[in-house]
């Protein structure tokens, strides 16, 4: 079979070259990888830096329970989410059970709220004015023993919360792994003496292995990113110890060297889920399917699997939605108002514009790699997709301490020619939330891009092009409305992440300007839980958006099942950064 | 090169980095004619097509279409391939999936007026018999539907060369007959001059006019099919077409020693290392004769028409080789075990040098 390699017109592939051509699209896709570096950089030359008084000060105090705490945070999360997402994926995928379907997709809705959300609406639920306490009060009197009532703002509080939102990642992984396996090879193995059990322990399971660990490594990275969470809790984490150095002490130096110890611990587990992805292709024994042969589940065993799946939606969705709902629906007052709307109307043109930027960023990566592959080009998208696994707080600080550099630089230049300065241009502007938006969002639009430019093969385009197109008309006839549904899902995907996201936008927001994130939180930090129930409802809402999406690509994707067509439905599990690597799809030379 | 010819490349070489994928080509395609490309994969046929077609930089050498130049690496001339006037059709048949199969066929066809269009598209759908199929989705297409459109898709244009890659290989064994018999009376109906890329040596027998067999870049061998079937000009290409029996042979005054008797050297010089190469079915079983060698069968395999018959020699310098024998038409064949004098037909046993 020939295929055809992105580009055997122009770069004949070595295996180094000393002098790049500096052709277009490399130099861009290079410009973006400098520009997602920068922060990274930044933070990481503070480690080179004298340490000052206050990093003496919290060497000897309270540093090693900010690591201790994040690790412990990190590896409970790491074990909560392979106990909720491996089983549920493998009942969902190989058993039968009655509601199967419908757990199917619902296993993933607990991804629509973000985890501070469901951190404070628990402590509402928990707290002495909460139904819990109120139901148990009137069945037992008031004298509820203090035992009784869970404390759940905490260490293994915040893991519970984050495992019930951050299981969807394994979940979702380890369903793909399952689903792509051969159903021969399970059947072989059962020919071969195994039970299914056994088949499970010895076969399906080491084959989704890399999934999971991928899958793993995520949630682990979404734990360390997470600061609404822990800092609501009073949990005192890396991520919130940057906060505080720098927000409270005002020592940007101290806080960049926590994030940098923060950002290891980061790559070592992108480290770990890059290694995952690469082995994944391994596990793909053929490419015929059938439908999975399924257990029937039958007594204990079905009633079990229906609990097992249907205990994290409750957990994880609908009782904080209906917590929220609740609060929302008698607390009308405090969010039908103008302020409200001016809440939604700063999120939205916030989180628009730049998921449009950073789609159309990703537009020039994937031609780049398509139009002029080169090992430069493949380095440079490689680094400028990397930004996913930057923690928000990091990321600010990477942001911020350049660009008021910058500032004070412009300022002082101004100052001494024309004795005129222009202020803050950069920091405390909405460019530094802009950019740092970009850096960290803009490897899951590249991978939905890239996965939906994949979907036009070369001959496509050898095709217009002998059909009488010039290569813009190829782009505007052939491209454009093949990828049109990729895109659209890439803006909304991106845009949902940008509304969801706190800590960076908390410290990089211009002053006095508020989104339905930011006020979420600073609301639920004053415990006026129920009128943060608004902004927060909200950001449900929307979130919810791309779970019906990947419910609707599960629902169409089944393989041997037939090929999905659908529009949207089939990019979007591109959106977890792990399920489409762009180095892995990277150009095969045709014709040796 | 003559004006008339639809396609002629005059010395086309052609690298990826340091491998020279093509290697001083020279191809003529006339007017209504059928030209298959053969070879293994990866010995640069599709670089021709894709040279042809404009797809690819041209790097050395010239190609002309209709007596005019359309690429020269000496002047950089390299026309576009949406210039070209080139149909092409892939091994995937590359059919945009966001149109319909009326759309696909009709997006060649943007310079005529839209009546005109449309009477064109129902034209080419009648000549592949897709015309039921006019409003609906290439994903809802069957292999060799898709195939039907994409045919007529690069047809609808009435290019002045059709450019097919690989293009029944998606398509299954019993399919690919049917479609390959269709397309192959189409093409001549329509007597547009085609160039065909294939791995496939019964493919390019039953397509083409002419074929050129390449390897690693080069041209070993142009012709007519039964030219270059019975005609071939060293082993390489001798074997690419059937499973054949190869012994190495001695050269004494001119003719080599061969378990059948002696047999012309082609002119190959005495003492000169030679290979005796025989098609399975030029192996006869005559009976005791002049030039028969006595031989045991050790298995037979019965296919219908035919029956292939795995002899080995029992008697001569060669005693111990085994042979395959392709035996055609009536009768029973041998039995296992049997005793039988093998002699060999005039067409289909060749000498070349080499060891």
């Amino acid at each position: 079979m020939t295929t055809f390699s992105s580009d055997l017109t122009t770069a004949p592939r070595r295996a180094f070259r000393l002098l790049p051509r500096w052709q277009p699209w490399t130099l861009s896709v290079c410009l973006m990888a400098i520009a997602v570096a920068a922060p990274i950089v930044v933070v990481f030359s503070h480690l080179a830096k004298p340490n000052g008084e206050l990093w003496h000060h919290l060497a000897t105090t309270v540093l090693w329970d900010y690591i201790a705490n994040s690790l412990l945070l990190m590896i409970g999360v790491g074990i909560g989410v392979v106990l909720i997402g491996v089983p549920a994926a493998w009942m969902v995928t190989l058993c039968r059970f009655p509601g199967r379907r419908l757990f199917e997709w619902s296993l993933l809705l607990p991804m629509a709220m973000p985890a501070y959300v469901v951190a404070y609406t628990y402590t509402g639920l928990l707290d002495f004015a909460g139904p819990v306490q109120s139901v148990l009060r009137n069945m037992i009197g008031d004298l509820v023993p203090l035992g009784w009532i869970p404390e759940i703002r905490n260490l293994p509080g915040s893991i519970l919360i984050l495992t019930l939102v951050f299981y969807p990642y394994v979940y979702l992984l380890a369903r793909t792994a399952f689903l792509e396996q051969s159903s021969c090879v399970l059947e072989v193995s059962r020919t071969l003496g195994c039970t299914p059990w056994r088949s499970f322990y010895r076969v399906a399971l080491p084959l989704a292995r890399p999934a999971i660990v991928g899958g793993v490594a995520l949630a682990m990275m979404e734990a360390l990113n997470d600061f609404g969470t822990v800092q609501y809790f009073g949990v005192d984490t890396m991520a919130t110890g940057i906060f505080r150095v720098w927000q409270g002490l005002g020592d940007a130096d101290s806080a960049a060297q926590l994030a940098a110890i923060l950002l290891v611990f980061v790559f070592l587990l992108l480290a770990i889920e890059r290694w995952s992805r690469g082995r994944q292709s391994f596990a793909h024994t053929t490419t015929r399917y059938r439908p999975l042969p399924r257990y029937q589940l039958s007594g204990w065993r079905s009633a079990g699997a229906l609990v097992g799946c249907s205990l994290p939606i409750l957990l994880g969705f609908f009782v904080p939605a209906g917590m929220l709902l609740g609060w929302a629906l008698n607390n009308t007052e405090y969010w039908m108002t103008w302020g409200f709307l001016g809440l939604i109307r700063n999120s939205f043109t916030m989180a628009g514009t730049a998921a449009v930027l950073a789609v159309l960023l990703a537009m020039v990566m994937a031609y780049a790699l398509r139009l002029h592959a080169s090992r430069l080009s493949n380095i440079a998208v490689r680094i400028a997709s990397i930004g996913y696994a930057v923690p928000g707080t990091v990321l600010a600080i990477g942001v911020l301490l350049p660009f008021a550099a910058l500032d004070h630089g412009i300022n002082a230049w101004t100052k001494a020619q024309f004795g005129w300065m222009p202020g803050l241009i950069l920091s405390g502007t909405l460019v530094a939330v802009t950019y740092a938006y970009l850096v960290r969002f803009l490897t899951g639009s590249f991978n939905i891009v890239e996965t939906s430019l994949g979907k036009i093969t070369r001959s496509m385009d050898f095709a217009a092009r002998s059909l009488g197109r010039s290569p813009g008309g190829t782009l505007v006839q052939v491209h454009l409305p093949i990828m049109r549904g990729g895109l659209l899902t890439a803006v909304m995907l991106t845009f949902v992440e940008i509304l969801k996201e706190l800590s960076a936008t908390l410290v990089l927001r211009p002053f006095d300007f508020d989104t339905l994130a930011t006020k979420t939180y600073d609301l639920a930090s004053d415990e006026r839980l129920a009128e943060a129930s608004g902004p927060s409802l909200a950001i449900a809402l929307v979130g919810i958006l791309p779970v019906i999406l990947l419910s609707r690509a599960i629902a169409k994707s089944r393989p041997g099942e037939g090929e999905a067509e659908g529009e949207a439905g089939d990019h979007t599990d591109a959106y977890l950064p792990s399920l489409a690597d762009p180095h892995l799809t990277a150009p095969a030379i045709a014709e040796k | 090169m003559t004006a008339s010819d639809a396609l002629f490349l005059d010395r086309v070489s052609h690298d990826f980095g340091k491998l020279r994928a093509v290697d001083g080509v020279e191809i003529t395609v006339a007017a209504g004619e059928v030209v298959c490309l053969l070879g293994p994969s990866g010995c640069g046929k599709s670089t021709v097509l894709r040279l042809s077609a404009g797809l690819e930089a041209l790097q050395q050498g010239r190609i002309a279409m209709r007596g005019q130049i359309v690429g020269d690496a000496a002047t950089g001339r390299n026309m576009a391939p949406e210039h070209r006037q080139v149909g092409l059709v892939f091994q995937d048949f590359a059919l945009f999936p966001h149109l319909t199969v009326a759309a696909n066929v009709a997006f060649g066809l943007t310079a005529l007026p839209a009546g005109e269009r449309q009477e064109r598209v129902r034209e080419a759908l009648a000549q592949v018999g897709m015309l039921d199929y006019a409003q609906t989705y290439p994903h809802a297409l069957s292999g060799g539907q898709q195939q039907r459109v994409a045919l007529a898709r690069a047809l609808a244009p009435r290019p002045a060369l059709l450019l097919l890659d690989e293009p029944f290989s998606g398509l299954d064994a019993r399919l690919r007959e049917q479609i390959r018999e269709d397309t192959v009376h189409l093409l001549k109906a329509s007597g547009i001059a085609t160039l065909l890329v294939t791995h496939d040596p019964e493919e390019a027998m039953f397509m083409a006019d002419r074929i050129y067999l390449m390897r690693r870049g080069r041209v070993e061998q142009a012709g007519r099919p039964s030219d270059i079937y019975y005609r071939p000009l060293n082993a390489f290409v001798a074997s690419f077409f059937s499973v054949v029996n190869e012994l190495p042979v001695q050269v004494v005054a001119g003719r080599v020693e061969t378990p059948f008797g002696p047999l012309p050297a082609n002119g190959l010089g005495d003492g000169q290392p030679a290979q005796l190469v025989i098609r399975p079915e030029a192996i006869r079983f005559d009976g005791p004769a002049a030039g028969a060698a006595g031989a045991m069968v050790e298995e037979v395999r019965f296919l219908g028409a035919a029956a292939l018959v795995r002899a080995r020699l029992t008697e001569g310098a060669h005693r111990g080789r085994l042979l395959v024998a392709r035996l055609a038409g009536n009768g029973m064949p041998p039995m296992q075990g049997e005793a039988v004098w093998l002699s060999i037909a005039n067409q289909g046993v060749f000498v070349f040098s080499g060891a």
